[in-house]
């Protein structure tokens, strides 16, 4: 922008302007100064000198003439008196002689000038009292008395001598004087012009040359042979002038660069004057607003540069007053939109700043911004990206510092995102004041990846608003700059309670599977013993008459096989594999009815308090096996109230939904039939909690538990779909609270069984295999004493071998399932392959469902659990030959 | 001009030069002067201006060679013959131009007698 230049300073008025002239006037009122004070010293010196000669002389002339003149007067000799008067006004500088006698009478009156008398009437002038000579000055004259002396005064003479010869002196040296002033002036100028003239010649060539210099500069000029100091000069210019060439050149490549740059860049660039008139437009901000450069020049900002508020959709206030005011670079607010020349709205990024000149003078603004409509949509797709992960996601810094979280971490951490962004991740996470590497015990896999560069996995606690804990699984990625270095961490936060949760649930159903294999494997052998020993004790019982000794003793065998019976029935219930009686009844029927049997159970120092709820509570179940679930969970709060206490059972209906579901381990969502049974207890802790329905797990002292009560009270509620929890805390006791599912094919119980008939027999030939033999004798005995024909084969082979030789006789295979050489589906395949109409029944130590999911048997196929009791086989047998 | 009879107190006195008998006269130093008319005539008017002629006698030749009393007579007159033998001469000119033109021999009574006739008294009465 140009400048103008500064006024130059104004001389002194009296001072001619050219240097020449300020030279030799200065030396010119220098040699006056000089001369003058030389001419009236001098002069005034010489003056005196020879005003005293003068004066001198003329006293002596005086004094001589009066002399001459006494002589005159003592011959009377009058004429010859002015004769001589006259001669001497001959001489020079005389005005006027006078002769006098002592009373002043003029005697003789010269004209000094006209050298000759006057001859006036006689007349008579004043003289000096007494004889002595005097001297004085009249006017230009000086006027000398001398008596004239003959042994007596004889008059005066009186002689005025002209001091004009002084004056004129004084004017000769005044005239000499300024005669030199004026030829030392004319030799100075003339020797300053001389001198000069190169110089001054130089400094006018200098001086052109630097007038001259922004069009010739680059370029250097010869100065003529002058002085140093205008060689200095000359030096100087051409240093400038090439400086300037340079620096000419280094501006325009900077002001080209700077063009280019701006022109290149990809922001538009306006800028105004402090009124808001539009001095600049880069390429950028044309494309952008849609004006020209040349169009939108002088123009108000507002005209060119229209924005409104994307949100409010009204126009934004102008940038250019706020950045004046404020001298600062100054943001526009966030959704900002550029409305352009021909409609086009852009969202845009956009700062003002100041144009501040070296005096610290506003003289403009400038307003940068960018089209963002494309980055904002990105921003917008990565954002949904960023939503749309249903992990919880944020970016770290290597402060901790979390620059931006998506809605899935806030809901994790249960904290508004504004809240979130800018804190620290320790602070939201873990609700610390400092990074959790810092502290003991603690990990951090952020720190991990900052300081390896690798990925890094960890699962720990994550602290919740309220202090609500979940397990969370952080996995930590780098994001590098330019240069590889790790700036910022992006981290997934992966809420794994609820599959922690599934997991344990898994695990502890692995777990309880396990057992149950186990429990059933040995149930399974072990029920084949029993039948053999029950079978056998029956048999003993009714060979021998009552009070028979031996038959007490195969009663008291029966006994303890009952028992034992009933210890692998819990196996197997735990197991689930044990046949259950699956039909509708109603759970408040199943609390009612075992009320006085749980009263007695345990004891009158705890109060029992039944709760059930109105409506009908209708489940698929066996009403004995759930029966047998309250009697365990009552026998389990009884022990833990060693000091009395209450006992609530309570039930009642809940629909789980799906988010129930997930969190408490159920299978399916739906309706959903509660079975709770509470106590006021010792409680347990975790450990404790965790294990309670592992077999033969008790804190009871020896002898009073077999560990089995929990654990087939969890058997038989899974065997029945159930879901069952416990909560429970030291000192608060206990809660079971049991799941059935609701039967949703009935609203009431149906009619009540029938009664059951006394085990029936039959004659028709069945073929029995059975690859234990106690098990094959006893079965035998049984069907034989019931008036069957048994045909036994001691596996699968030899079975099928027999009933092809029998074929037409039997009608009824009764095959255990797990056999050597052939097992039991084999055989059956076998014999329907030759005779279609046969009839089979199958009979195993595992349970049915076992043995169909192994594709043993078939759905529908016949089957009899081990260990089989006589009037059971019976029954069956007929049922089976029957149906 | 003196003269023993004259009643009034008079005192001769010779001033050596017309103009000094006239400045004698201007500066009062004496009643009155008697010189040449001819030198006379030849003073300022300014100075002579101030005198009154009070008497004027005849034309007398001029006397301007004089002999001291001592100088041998046979020498005055050897020296009186001269002038006039120059005078009447082609060195006549030459006289004339040291104003005397034509020299004649002085006669006292010729030349002086009238001056002693001069009353003085009378002048004096007149004025």
């Amino acid at each position: 922008m140009s400048r103008s230049l500064p006024l130059k300073s104004k001389p002194l008025a009296l001072l001619p302007r050219r240097l020449y002239a300020q030279i030799v006037v200065t030396v010119s009122v220098i040699l006056v100064a000089a001369f003058l004070s030389f001419g009236f010293m001098n002069a005034d010196k010489q003056a005196a000198i020879l005003e005293r000669i003068i004066r001198n002389e003329s006293e002596a002339i005086t004094r001589n003439i009066a002399d001459s003149c006494a002589h005159y007067l003592v011959v009377r000799d009058y004429a010859g008196l002015e004769e001589l008067l006259v001669r001497f006004s001959e001489m020079p500088d005389m005005v006027n002689l006078q002769a006098l006698e002592p009373d002043g009478t003029v005697l003789s009156d010269v004209n000094g000038r006209l050298h000759r008398p006057e001859n006036p009437p006689k007349k008579k002038i004043p003289v000096p009292p007494g004889e002595a000579p005097q001297t004085e000055l009249q006017g230009e004259n000086l006027v000398i008395w001398h008596p004239m002396l003959a042994n007596r005064s004889l008059g005066w003479v009186r002689i005025a001598f002209s001091l004009h010869e002084l004056t004129e002196f004084k004017s000769s040296v005044w005239r000499t004087t300024l005669l030199l002033a004026v030829l030392g002036i004319a030799a100075s100028t003339g020797l300053i012009l001389l001198v000069m003239r190169r110089p001054a010649r130089s400094i006018q060539l200098l001086s052109r040359f630097a007038g001259e210099l922004n069009l010739k500069k680059g370029t250097v000029m010869q100065v003529p042979d002058s002085s140093s100091e205008v060689e200095e000069l000359g030096d100087s210019l051409n240093r400038a002038s090439l400086e300037l060439h340079a620096s000419e050149q280094a501006l325009l490549a900077e002001r080209e660069r700077l063009a280019v740059t701006l022109e290149s860049i990809g922001d538009g660039v306006i800028a105004t004057d402090t009124s808001g008139k539009i001095v600049l437009l880069n390429r950028t901000a044309e494309q952008l607003t849609g004006w020209s450069m040349k169009e939108a020049a002088g123009k108000p900002l507002e005209d060119v540069f229209r924005i409104i508020s994307e949100t409010t959709r009204r126009p934004v206030e102008n940038p250019v007053q706020r950045v004046m005011s404020s001298r600062q670079v100054v943001g526009l607010a966030n959704h900002t939109a550029l409305i352009a020349r021909d409609g086009t709205e852009r969202s845009i990024a956009d700062s003002g700043a100041p144009i501040i000149d070296r005096e610290g003078t506003v003289i403009g603004v400038v307003l940068a911004f960018r089209d963002v409509t494309e980055k904002k949509r990105t921003e917008e797709f990565i954002r949904n990206i960023f939503e749309s992960i249903g992990e919880g996601l944020i970016v770290i810094d290597r402060q901790y510092r979390i620059m931006t979280a998506n809605r899935a971490y806030a809901e994790q951490v249960r904290r508004p995102l504004d809240l979130i962004i800018g804190s620290t991740c320790h602070e939201i996470s873990h609700n610390r004041d400092k990074p959790c590497h810092e502290e003991k015990d603690s990990c951090c896999p952020a720190i991990h990846t900052f300081e390896t560069g690798e990925p890094a996995v960890m699962v720990h606690d994550h602290s919740k608003a309220g202090k609500h804990m979940a397990f969370v699984e952080t996995r930590t990625f780098p994001i590098r700059d330019g240069s590889g270095t790790v700036v910022s961490v992006i981290e997934t936060t992966t809420d794994i309670t609820e599959r922690r949760k599934l997991e344990d649930q898994l695990r502890q159903a692995q777990k309880m599977e396990a057992i149950g294999q186990l429990a059933g494997g040995v149930a399974h052998d072990f029920n084949n013993i029993l039948t053999a020993i029950t079978g056998y004790g029956n048999l003993l019982v009714r060979k021998t008459n009552a009070g028979d000794t031996l038959r007490h003793y195969a009663e008291q065998i029966l006994t303890s096989a009952e028992r034992a019976a009933r210890l692998t029935g819990s196996l197997l219930a735990f197991s689930r594999k044990q046949v259950f009686e699956m039909k509708p009844v109603d759970l408040n029927d199943i609390v009612k009815g075992v009320d006085k049997l749980l009263r007695r159970l345990i004891g009158e120092d705890i109060e029992l308090r039944t709760i059930v709820t109105g409506a009908n509570l209708i489940i698929m179940a066996d009403s004995g096996q759930i029966e047998q679930v309250l009697m365990n969970l009552v026998t389990n709060a009884r022990d833990a109230m060693p000091n009395g206490g209450t006992l609530t059972i309570e039930t009642g209906e809940l629909e789980v939904d799906e988010s129930w579901r997930r969190e408490h381990g159920f299978e399916r969502v739906g309706a959903y039939t509660l079975l709770a049974v509470s106590d006021t207890g010792t409680g347990m802790d975790e450990d404790t909690r965790s294990r309670i329905f592992d077999p033969f797990f008790t804190t009871k002292e020896i002898g009073r538990g077999t560990g089995l009560g929990l654990a087939i009270a969890y058997g038989i509620v899974k065997q029945h779909g159930g879901v069952i929890n416990v909560y429970s805390e030291p000192g608060k006791g206990t809660t079971f609270r049991i799941y059935f599912p609701a039967s949703t094919g009935f609203k009431e119980l149906p009619m009540a069984a029938e009664a059951r008939q006394p085990a029936p027999g039959g004659t028709e030939t069945v073929l029995l295999a059975e690859d234990e033999e106690l098990v094959r004798k006893l079965i035998r005995l049984v069907l034989e004493g019931a008036g069957y024909r048994v045909i036994e084969a001691k596996d699968g082979e030899e079975a099928i071998v027999l009933f092809r030789e029998n074929r037409e006789a039997v009608k009824l295979v009764i095959t255990d399932v797990i056999m050597p050489r052939r097992n039991g589906k084999e055989v059956y395949d076998a014999v329907r392959s030759l005779q279609p109409e046969v009839k089979a029944l199958f009979m195993s130590g595992y349970t049915a469902d076992i043995i169909q999911n192994r594709g043993i048997i078939e759905q529908g196929m016949n089957y009899l659990a081990k260990p089989i009791l006589p009037d059971t086989l019976l029954r069956k047998v007929r049922s089976v030959l029957d149906g | 001009m003196s003269k023993e009879n004259v009643h009034i107190s008079l005192k001769h006195l010779y001033e050596g030069s017309t103009k000094n008998v006239i400045k004698s006269v201007i500066l009062g130093k004496a009643v009155a002067g008697a010189t040449l008319d001819v030198d006379f005539e030849k003073e300022e008017n300014d100075m002579t201006g101030q005198l009154r002629i009070i008497m004027r006698t005849r034309e007398i030749a001029a006397h301007p060679l004089s002999a001291h009393p001592r100088v041998p007579a046979g020498v005055q007159e050897a020296l009186s013959r001269a002038v006039l033998t120059l005078a009447k001469k082609a060195d006549a000119e030459l006289l004339r131009m040291v104003r005397l033109p034509d020299p004649v021999k002085a006669e006292y009574r010729r030349d002086y007698g009238e001056l002693e006739e001069i009353d003085v008294e009378k002048l004096a009465a007149e004025k």
